[in-house]
């Protein structure tokens, strides 16, 4: 009996970060049987374990001078490509994010500098599907790697409805953030 | 009697999604809103190929109902000349007569597409969006976005809206259309 207990307080049965109670039965003597089920819970932080960082989060060509189609009255389209990479291994189980369109502007002046009616004439698509101001798209795929580690590349359009006889000259910006998911 | 001693180990991890590492990125975008787009192959002109031509004209207001209609404004659609004395159009890459004064109209192009892509009517700060007010080529109103071939060259231009507004105008009220207008021909 004794050496049945001495195997189970052995140090390599113990893990760490866990509570691991012997007793010692001896103690008792020999007028009952014990039985004790202990129940050890453990919190593992798996960021702790690992030193993700986002190294890049940008779009290949961030500041856009716009092409005009007066056919239709309003600016083209325009194709960017955002680009995300972290140093985040194979082996790390992240593999995914959440991409939200924090802001979405556009605006119109005449050749005074004023403001004009058109305003929010401007639209993002991602892989073909619309975001609106707020948006978030949650489990994009994190699954492209290189050396650096894991990245991911995005299609984001920009469209534009018609602007309005008397706009001079219009701007407008997008912005994107993006959080791992843990 | 044997003594038992059980451990019952149990491994919990969080699974619950968070988030964590933001960043952000920015796009900023501008662009110029050309008055007048200028063409490498055509010209636009009066009747005639008369430059410059009349590009606006007078609206004829009778009452204070919003109601009004308008003078007209012809236009034609030519080649532009090439430096060889040519005016057929076709002209050599970069040989084409540049500007926007007589030696630079050409044939005229009959069949040229005429496209409405911007209406705007101002009335002050009067609410518009249910005025209907129409563009008419040759007596025909025309749909925005739609090209209308021209038969004979030359196209004439109206305006009128028939719907009278909510409330009546205050006297001296001034009244704006504003259409924007292409005109192109495949070559």
């Amino acid at each position: 009996m004794k050496s049945y207990l001495a195997v189970f307080c052995h140090p390599l049965f113990i893990f760490i970060g866990l509570l691991f109670v012997c007793m010692n039965v001896n103690a008792l003597g020999n007028s009952s049987s014990l039985q004790h089920q202990f129940r050890v819970d453990t919190h593992i932080e798996l960021a702790k374990f690992y030193d993700r960082e986002i190294i890049e989060f940008e779009f290949v060509k961030n500041n856009w001078q716009l092409e005009f189609d007066a056919k239709n009255y309003q600016f083209k389209r325009i194709s960017d490509v955002l680009q995300l990479q972290t140093n985040i291994t194979a082996t790390d189980p992240i593999d995914s994010f959440a991409l939200t369109l924090v802001e979405k502007q556009s605006q119109c002046y005449d050749r005074a500098g004023l403001a004009t009616t058109s305003k929010d004439f401007s639209h993002v698509w991602l892989a073909g599907k619309e975001m609106f101001k707020g948006d978030t798209f949650i489990n994009e795929s994190l699954d492209e790697l290189n050396t650096h580690g894991k990245y991911r590349t995005l299609d984001i359009d920009l469209s534009f409805d018609p602007v309005h006889y008397g706009d001079d000259n219009c701007s407008g910006a997008i912005q994107f953030s993006v959080e791992l998911e843990i | 009697m044997k003594n038992k001693l059980l451990l019952s180990i149990v491994l919990l991890t969080a699974s619950a999604s968070v988030f964590a590492g933001d960043a952000t990125t920015t796009l900023h975008w501008k662009g110029v809103v050309p008055s007048v787009t200028l063409s490498d192959e055509v010209i636009i002109t009066g009747p005639g190929g008369a430059l410059p031509y009349a590009d606006s004209a007078g609206l004829v207001v009778t009452d204070n109902t919003g109601e009004f209609t308008s003078d007209r404004i012809s236009l034609e659609l030519h080649y532009r000349a090439c430096v060889n004395g040519s005016t057929a159009g076709s002209c050599e890459p970069g040989t084409t007569v540049t500007g926007e004064d007589a030696a630079a109209v050409g044939d005229i192009i009959n069949d040229a597409s005429w496209t409405m892509s911007a209406l705007d009517t101002v009335i002050g700060t009067t609410d518009t969006s249910a005025i209907g007010t129409t563009v008419n080529l040759d007596g025909a109103p025309m749909t925005q976005a739609t090209p209308v071939v021209a038969t004979a060259g030359t196209v004439t231009f109206t305006t009128e809206n028939t719907t009278a507004t909510t409330d009546l105008l205050p006297v001296g009220q001034n009244i704006e259309v504003h259409a924007v207008i292409n005109s192109s021909k495949a070559i």
